[in-house]
């Protein structure tokens, strides 16, 4: 059976790179690399591993998918004349990444997956909260348009894919020319007031310090036209209401 | 197990990161589970027409 080894590079290239995943870099035949992973291709070179730079695959105006497909197509060519392996990706692997969840679909690939540090992971660091104390949601900003989820403004919420609202092409040298930021706006009016206070984050890199642009809901279309495809929509936890606390249970938790 | 010198990658030329994706987005906004969605909804309907007219 073939392998196929996904490792997550963290955000912060090469210095992100776990010893576990280098050590599963080792082991494969060659290493497919996608997105801008500052210091790989130098690294890769100087070890004198076997390695590509696939980005070119990821076409700026294509649709997401046929996008996806060339990769894909080119990692089942790659496993056509290799037996193992390993494409390293941004961040974390099992962070928003369709290709993942399509290989682990297939039954005659042995799939590993390497954890990364994600840009959850170093959003949270830049916002310096821990995601647990109010609670946290992280989603797609198309599917909780889609699907109208509800919303508990009570918790923290992380809105993935701000950048493409509405539209399925890989805009990625204009994101907020196409971005139906509308829709998102609308959402989220339904939910929040439009004074509520809105972080548009983009992490720390190797080179740049995190960004913060800070706007209101009702503002949400002129904050978005900072958009790139590095950034996500931070919304902070308003205080929960003392009238939906549960008092019996708080009563049990205080006597403890 | 070796060990990595990941320092040295600091130093690579970065030029060409203004001419390709940073972070590239890698999942598709068309979600996977839309034609179950809908197929449930509609195999529902369906259901709800035939009761209706028997």
């Amino acid at each position: 059976m073939k392998t196929l080894r996904i490792i997550g590079s963290g955000m912060k290239g090469t210095l992100h790179l776990t010893q576990e995943s280098l050590t599963h870099c080792q082991k494969a035949n060659k290493i497919l690399w996608l997105g801008a992973i500052v210091g790989l291709n130098t690294f890769l070179n100087e070890n004198k591993w076997n390695h590509e730079d696939i980005t070119l695959y990821y076409e700026n105006g294509a649709i997401d998918r046929d996008n996806y497909d060339r990769i894909k197509n080119k990692i089942y060519d790659e496993l056509k004349n290799y037996d193992d392996i390993a494409l390293i990706v941004l961040g974390h692997p099992r962070l928003g990444v369709t290709i993942v969840q399509e290989f682990q679909a297939d039954a005659s690939i042995a799939l590993q997956i390497l954890p990364g540090i994600s840009s959850f992971d170093t959003m949270i660091n830049d916002l310096k909260m821990d995601p647990i104390e109010e609670g946290t949601c992280l989603v797609d900003a198309n599917r909780l348009i889609l699907y109208d989820y509800h919303m508990d403004p009570c918790l923290n919420y992380f809105i993935y894919h701000i950048c493409s609202i509405g539209n399925a092409r890989t805009d990625y040298e204009s994101p907020a020319e196409k971005n139906a930021t509308h829709f998102l706006q609308e959402k989220l009016l339904r939910h929040y007031p439009d004074t509520h206070e809105l972080i548009l984050l983009k992490s720390e890199s190797h080179d740049e310090k995190s960004v913060q642009y800070r706007g209101k809901t009702g503002e949400l279309q002129i904050l978005l036209q900072h958009v790139t495809f590095d950034t996500s929509l931070f919304i902070p936890a308003m205080l929960p209401q003392y009238q939906k606390m549960n008092m019996k249970f708080y009563h049990y938790l205080m006597n403890t | 197990m070796d060990s990595f010198d990941l320092e040295k990658g600091k130093m690579e030329d970065t030029s060409y990161i203004n001419v390709r994706p940073v972070n590239p987005r890698l999942m598709r906004t068309v979600p996977s589970n839309i034609a179950k969605v809908i197929g449930n909804f509609e195999d529902m309907q369906r259901q709800t027409c035939a009761i209706k007219t028997s």
